[in-house]
């Protein structure tokens, strides 16, 4: 009885600490302002969609900054043919269906349709519809994936957003430390299995620029995306004009004409930079291109470039070629289509031209893996990649990687634009808030004091 | 970081007749009286801290003015000449601070007086007078003069004892291999490292494969200890917990777990995790609210709170409440007293304190950089040492050594 009054006194007569924190508090709504097209970016393809999609559909696991490879939702593990994804227990779908093999492989069955990203991570798979379609119906506690050649990067790139399990078309019932509740709020889920984020709940508002920068300075909103960014963050969300064989002396007319530097600061804006190699610079591609020679030639015809409507960069980027082109004769008609379209009609075969936006694994070799994936050449694609892979030395792979990459700039009709960053501002009271590899901010973990 | 200003004046107050730096200024201010300068005066002092250099001086500049010298102090530098002239001052007194076995003052004062009608390129004048004065250095010069982290007590090692590309959850020394040399076990990323004093990996075990808590928690956290050559953990992701033994370089999976425990050993007590939060709930006694952790051992109890607070129960002794406590904070038996070794409570800091408190005054205490989380008695080395869980901006950890002096 004494020691507890002496104890209140003590306590009492001590003030406490307003604002200790030394652990994550719990509790609060974190407040997010996106831009109109961050919003429509329905399947995470753009570094600020994927930040915003990742509450609600996390990836695989997570490449750390510094290249390690984090289990969020599964484990990795190699076997003698290939690997075998093992879900973690505990990880359900945000309509309450458990995560387990035959949901994962139905889930990549469907990102293979859409996504040219998820098409060359899971590439050096063998005979990857049957794999999947067969291990879409078992239920075995692993998925296994054998491997038609080495492919020592493959852990980087299942973790690759594209590849975050969702169930059904919706696109809406993934496995995330949130789950939906409605349009624009989330919930945290307690048993997601890295622990339910610190705040109760997140909220979205799509603004417009200076609204959702006005909210952010009068701190109605704690993270914008869509603005802003760090010009030193990796950037590898890279844009490519691919071609088809007819369109090649178009593309050679543009090629003498085309100023990326121009480009990027007048039509993409920062944080962004001209990539005149197959890979960004971030991955060790050149920074600046080798002078074209000769001078710009003339053409004539019509022809169709295929573009993502809601993307302003590339609207914008697709006029200008348009202006290019049409300074050297040739007739370029646009053809707006949303970024599930564009992969569809491009593949089934329309357009003669198109831009492709991909968000490229933080690795050369599973980069150059998504730059053949749009070259279009599955079987020359995979020789190649046969090559590298059989390099186990992860530098060397890598070097190998950057000198191929040189090598096949000229061959593949696939001409590199631009690479951006993620455009996003945080209000600085945030805590916790880290970039993983792929550039991309960690919205999971965040709190503030 | 500097020391405190309340640590500075107990050092000074502390100290038989007028301090060090007192003297000294005392010595400057006669020489510069002496020169009969324009008022006001300006005072830089450049030192190896901007502890030192500030206080010595503020005291110069106050001498001065009781002699009835107005002085403002400003900054030193290339261009202390110029701001002193912004500041209004006619005259500068320039000096550089070396500490030794004697506090050493030189410099010099000027005028720093432009007339007016020299034009915009006055030639400078020259000293009107050299100022020298020494003596004998105390304890206080010596505090102030080490600047941050270099606490009286404390030195943090310059090299952390391992680099971890995760967070960490918890930290224990222990023998665990029967040499006789305590080993550093941690446990972050889902796994479970055995490192010895050297910071060498020398085995690992993945806690991956253990059914999943129904709310795991968010942030990394769990409790190790080692004890009868068993490492016992308990990992808030994780439902339930294991012991293992080193054997044959090999993590292997032993008898026994148990639940997570406040303390190690005979003292420990059983607790649980909060479900879905980085705290710990005693299972026994009237404190039923989560805590942060904390430790028992020998008759002392530290329950370490959510609001930055710690109440250390000792033997035969009231409770005792400690302010300004944050996570990383631990029981330690130093130079053969206990103490608490603690951590700040501050949010997020990119350079933790950490102090110890015992039943005397306060060491001054080490400025580590990070994030404090886990802190434990114990470290390999020699004197009494700490090893330190510190969170790094990164994303990583660190494990660092604090110790005292042998």
């Amino acid at each position: 009885m004494r020691r507890g009054a002496i104890l209140v006194l003590l306590a009492a007569a001590a003030p406490l600490e307003a604002r200790a924190a030394a652990r994550a508090r719990d509790g609060g709504t974190l407040r997010l302002a996106v831009l109109p097209e961050v919003r429509a970016d329905r399947w995470g393809e753009t570094p600020e969609g994927a930040a915003l999609r990742e509450l609600v559909a996390a990836p695989l696991c997570r490449v750390e900054g510094g290249g390690r490879v984090q289990p969020v939702l599964a484990s990795v593990q190699r076997t003698a043919d290939g690997v075998s994804v093992v879900p973690r227990p505990g990880a359900r779908f945000s309509s309450g269906a458990p995560l387990g093999t035959a949901e994962l492989a139905q889930a990549w069955a469907r990102a293979v349709e859409r996504s040219p990203v998820a098409r060359a991570a899971l590439g050096p798979v063998r005979e990857l519809a049957p794999t999947l379609e067969q291990q879409s119906r078992g239920k075995a506690a692993g998925l296994l994936l054998p491997l038609a050649h080495p492919w020592p990067d493959l852990e980087v790139s299942l973790c690759h957003p594209a590849l975050a399990p969702v169930l059904g078309d919706g696109g809406s019932d993934g496995v995330g430390p949130y789950a939906p509740d409605g349009a624009e709020r989330g919930r945290a889920v307690p048993a997601f299995p890295e622990g339910r984020p610190h705040p109760d709940g997140f909220l979205v508002s799509t603004l417009a620029r200076r609204a959702a920068q006005r909210a952010l300075e009068t701190r109605s909103a704690q993270v914008l995306l869509g603005d802003g960014g760090e010009a030193a963050a990796p950037a590898l969300f890279a844009t490519y004009l691919v071609s088809r064989p007819q369109a090649r002396p178009m593309v050679s007319l543009l090629e003498t004409r085309l100023d990326r530097p121009a480009l990027v600061r007048s039509f993409v804006g920062s944080p962004a930079a001209a990539m005149p190699g197959l890979l960004p610079p971030s991955l060790g591609g050149p920074e600046r291109s080798a002078s074209a020679g000769g001078s710009p030639g003339r053409g004539s015809g019509t022809a169709l470039l295929l573009y993502a409507a809601d993307r302003p960069g590339q609207r914008a980027v697709a006029q200008r070629l348009q202006i290019l082109l049409r300074d050297a004769g040739v007739s370029l008609r646009l053809g707006a289509r949303t970024p599930e379209a564009l992969d569809r009609d491009w593949r089934a075969g329309q357009g003669d031209l198109a831009l492709r936006s991909v968000l490229l694994p933080p690795v050369p070799a599973a980069a150059l893996a998504v730059v053949l994936e749009l070259a279009g050449d599955p079987g020359a694609g995979r020789r190649e990649l046969a090559g590298l892979g059989a390099l186990a030395d992860e530098r060397e792979r890598a070097a190998r990687t950057r000198e191929r990459a040189l090598q096949l700039a000229g061959a593949l009709p696939v001409v590199p634009l631009y690479v951006e960053g993620l455009r996003a501002r945080l209000d600085p009271a945030l805590v916790d808030v880290r970039r993983d590899a792929f550039g991309l901010w960690t919205l999971d973990d965040a709190w503030w004091p | 970081m500097s020391p405190g200003p309340a640590l500075v004046a107990a050092l000074l107050a502390a100290a038989p007749g007028p301090s060090a730096l007192e003297a000294l200024s005392e010595q400057l201010r006669a020489q510069v009286v002496a020169a009969h300068p324009e008022p006001p005066v300006a005072v830089a002092v450049e030192a190896s801290s901007a502890a030192l250099a500030e206080t010595t001086a503020a005291l110069v500049a106050t001498r001065l003015g009781e002699s009835g010298l107005p002085a403002v102090v400003i900054g030193s530098g290339e261009d202390a000449a110029a701001r002193a002239r912004s500041a209004g001052a006619r005259s500068l007194v320039r000096l550089r601070l070396q500490v030794a076995a004697e506090v050493l003052g030189a410099g010099e004062l000027r005028s720093v007086w432009r007339n007016f009608w020299a034009g915009r390129a006055a030639p400078e004048t020259g000293p009107t007078r050299v100022l020298s004065a020494a003596v004998p250095v105390d304890r206080a010069t010596q505090l102030l003069a080490a600047g941050p982290g270099q606490g009286a007590g404390l030195v943090l090692d310059p090299a952390p004892l391992a680099r971890l590309p995760v967070r960490t959850a918890a930290l224990a020394t222990g023998d665990l291999d029967g040499d006789g040399r305590p080993e550093v076990a941690v446990l972050a990323g889902g796994e479970v490292s055995v490192l010895d004093g050297a910071g060498s990996l020398l085995a690992r075990h993945s806690l991956l494969d253990l059914p999943p808590a129904a709310t795991p928690a968010r942030e990394p956290f769990g409790t190790l200890c080692i004890g009868e050559g068993r490492l016992v953990v308990a990992w808030a992701r994780a439902d339930g917990s294991l012991a293992l033994r080193l054997q044959g370089g090999q993590l292997v999976r032993g008898t026994g777990g148990g639940a997570p425990t406040l303390g190690c050993g005979a003292s420990a007590e059983p607790a649980s995790f909060a479900p879905g939060a980085a705290r710990l709930v005693l299972a026994r006694g009237p404190e039923r609210e989560p805590l942060w952790g904390g430790d028992a051992r020998a008759g002392h109890r530290l329950l370490l709170l959510p609001d930055g607070t710690a109440r250390w129960f000792q033997p035969g002794s009231e409770v005792r409440v400690l302010r300004d406590v944050g996570a990383g904070a631990a029981l330690v038996s130093w130079r053969g007293e206990m103490r608490v070794a603690a951590s700040s409570a501050a949010a997020a800091p990119a350079e933790d304190r950490l102090r110890l408190v015992g039943p005397g005054p306060e060491e001054p205490s080490v400025a580590v950089p990070g994030r404090i989380l886990q802190v434990c008695g114990g470290a390999p080395g020699p004197g009494p040492a700490l090893v330190l869980g510190l969170w790094t901006a990164d994303g990583g950890s660190e494990l660092r050594v604090v110790r005292g002096p042998p």
